[in-house]
Formats: structure tokens, sequence, C-alpha cells
């Protein structure tokens, strides 16, 4: 199992996380957990057709072109068979930025691509699917989203620098005293980042914590609870199983035995530093 | 580029539920009663769970009294909408509801206190997509205790 991530443009840094690809060949069933990680996403898959269950759906089958926005608790990927996925991972707010379409309608969804965008702009899917390669499809990608940020920036600045500051700070931000540092009132800061964000800020400051939390936890069967606590952020136990059985439906204990996260079964993860038009 | 909603024939259900549960959510923290049931069906439901049998009714009579009440005795009430989710042919907000007390309500006399109480709303969408049954649930004994 092979997974990368891309470093985007300079340009797009406030947008997008980064590029990812990830390809698995597996001759039995395979179980991947993840959980929510507070980047919202664009991907497209060149292989077989895989499942996702989550709190909602038993299992379900994935569009080889979709988007998503906040996922509210861990979903699992079903795999059986070859999978070549790439994608964007896109900071909380890119997404609204880029398509003006409101958030809180991707929270928890997969929706193909084709019904979110407008015929000229989909084209990019038959583009990703034409190319030869990964890197070629990632340069196609940078391509298409540096031309969408020259004609396109819906969102309010406010709320993506609030957003992304949450994101940055991995949730461990005190909301109360952000809504302060923000030129508008409660009410339509709160309005606009659902919209823009998909859910409240005190929401995505608790999703974003939690999937801090677990990357912690992930590929580690022998962890230190108390350590994992302290450096997620969390001021208390109470507040710490409270959020794994929201999020997870398992306590952290149980959660730390058995997740079966991506970090579990990958053989590298690398981050490919060299930027895009350097040629990759 | 348009949005989902300006589309409607090219959205999934899930999603014109999902805005017409929105809709509510801000008619209500406009405090725009009618425009809340301007939301609903005609013959719609709700259950202010809570309130057992005397929270239930149509939402155009029990939901309409109840929510002309609230407003008149927490006048600056408001609320946050933390998530809005589908499930299991529903639409699911978690709200945050917050006000000051400035009259007597439902036989809590005024204290001036306030309260932050979240709130489970579970929408049902009929097929011409309006609210055709309403359940809401909250910690009333916390709500209660917030007030006294």
């Amino acid at each position: 199992m092979d997974y990368r991530k891309y470093r985007p443009a300079k340009l797009l840094e406030k947008f997008v996380e980064c590029y990812f690809v990830w390809e698995v060949e597996s001759d039995k069933p395979l179980r991947i957990e993840s959980p929510p990680n507070g980047l919202c996403s664009l991907v497209f898959n060149f292989q077989d057709t895989y499942h996702v269950s989550n709190h909602k759906y038993e299992k379900r089958k994935v569009p080889n072109c979709f988007m998503t926005g906040q996922a509210l608790s861990n979903y699992t990927l079903h795999i059986n068979g070859k999978i070549s996925v790439m994608g964007i991972a896109f900071k909380p707010a890119a997404i609204y930025n880029f398509y003006k379409l409101s958030m809180y309608e991707l929270t928890d969804e997969r929706i193909c691509f084709s019904t979110v965008q407008s015929n000229p702009d989909s084209e990019v899917e038959s583009w990703t699917n034409m190319a030869k390669s990964h890197p070629e499809r990632i340069k196609i990608l940078e391509t298409y989203l540096l031309e969408l940020i020259k004609k396109t920036g819906y969102g309010d600045p406010a709320i993506i620098d609030a957003a992304n500051e949450i994101f940055y700070t991995k949730g461990k931000i005190n909301v109360t005293e952000l809504l302060d540092k923000v030129p508008m009132s409660r009410r339509n800061f709160e309005r606009r980042f659902l919209e823009e964000v998909g859910v409240s800020p005190k929401t995505y400051a608790k999703i974003r914590r939690f999937g801090y939390t677990c990357s912690l936890m992930a590929g580690n069967r022998d962890i230190n609870l108390m350590d994992v606590l302290y450096k997620g952020g969390y001021y208390d136990q109470s507040h710490f199983i409270k959020d794994f059985k929201y999020f997870s439906g398992r306590t952290p204990r149980k959660y730390a035995k058995t997740n079966v996260e991506l970090a579990n079964y990958v053989d590298r993860i690398s981050l490919v530093e060299r930027r895009l038009q350097e040629g990759i | 580029m348009e949005a989902l909603k300006d589309n409607p024939q090219e959205q999934p259900l899930s999603i014109s539920w999902k805005n017409r549960s929105v809709d509510f959510m801000k008619a209500y923290q406009d405090q725009n009663v009618q425009k809340m049931l301007d939301n609903c069906s005609k013959k719609g439901t709700i259950s202010f769970l809570p309130l057992g049998e005397d929270g239930k009714g149509k939402i155009h009579e029990t939901g309409k009294a109840i929510w002309t009440a609230l407003i008149d005795s927490f006048p600056t009430i408001d609320n946050t909408i933390n998530s809005v989710v589908t499930e299991n042919g529903k639409v699911k907000c978690d709200v945050t509801i917050r006000g000051k007390q400035e009259k007597d309500f439902g036989g809590l006399p005024t204290r001036g206190k306030s309260f932050e109480e979240d709130h489970i709303f579970i929408f049902k969408i009929d097929s011409d997509g309006f609210i055709d049954d309403l359940t809401i649930n909250w910690n009333h004994s916390n709500f209660v205790k917030q007030l006294s």
C-alpha cells in the first residue's frame, strides 16, 4: 500500500492542504478506518469501486469522482481489489471559496462532482481520467485550481482565516476569544461559518481536535492515554471520553486497541517536498 | 458557478431537506414565527419531547403557541446551528439555544437568569419539501436549573 502527499503551490496554501495519491492492491477484503480530520476533499478513483460505512450507512458505494465536506464521525472504507485514488485535501473554507457551495450541504456526505459542477469545469474530471500518471494528474488539478482561484474568491476572508486558525491550532483554541477578533457580530460570524465551513466554529474545533488526537494514536497499540489527552488539548478525562464516544462510538482505550486507520497499513507515507512546477 | 440549492433539479434529496431545515432555524433565530411556520406543512406535527403530552400537537397550533410564548419570555433568544446532517430519511440539527428570561414561562417564574442549552431538532420533510414532522429534545432539568 502506498500513500503519498504533494504540497500545493504557494498561492494555494490557504486553501489546499495537499494533493494525495493512494494505491492499494488487495486479494482479500480490507477495512480502513478514518476519523474526521477537519479537511474537505475532491477525490478521483481510477480503479475498482469501493464502499464506505459510517453511523448512517451500513455499506454504500463510493462515486468515482466526489466531493466531501466535514465528517462528523469515523468512517470505514471497504476495499476489495485494486484501488488507485488521488485527490485534493482542501482546507476547511476552500470549497465554498471556489464553488460557492453551502458547505452544510456537504457535511457528512460524499456527493458526485458532476452534481456539484456545471459542465465546463467538470472537464477536469475527464482530463484527469485521460492523464497517464498521478504526477500528470496532479499537475492538471493544480493548473485547474490556479485558474479557479483567479475567477472565484467567494469566501469571506475573516471566515477563511478563522477556520484556518482553528485548523492550524489543531482545535486547541478558545472559540469565544476567536469571535472577539472577528470584525462581525457573533450571529453573522456563526451563520457565515456554517455556510462556508459546514458546521459551527465550536463543532469545527471539536472535529479538528479529535482528528489530531486520533493521529497521535494511529498505528500505535501501546500508548499512554493521559499523554494523548494532554497532547490533544483536552482539559479533562470526561471531555476526552465524551468526544471519543461521540465521533468513534468507542472509548479512547477501546479505540487505541481496535482502530484500523490507514497508518496501520501503509508501507510508506511520504510528503513530496518538491514543488510541482519543478517537475515531479 | 451556482450552489446546489440554485439547481433544484440537480440536488440530491437530502440537500433540499437540509436547506429547508436551515431556513427554519434561521427564521427561529430571527424570531419570525410566521416564517418558521411557512417552512412547515399545514398538517405538520410536532413533539417537544421533554414536555410530554403537553408538547405534542400540530406545528401550526402547538408549535406556534410555544414559540410565540418563548420569544415573548426570552426576547434575546438566539441559536447556533452546530451541525445539520441527514439520517434515516430525516434531518438532524444539533443546535445550541440561549436567551435571558424576562417574563414567566411555562410555570417558570422569571428570575432574570440566562440559559444556554443544546437541543436536537429532528425534521421530517414531505414530498413537497415542507417540514411534516418535528421532534425537539433537550435536557429539561438542566434548562430549569439554569433559570432557577
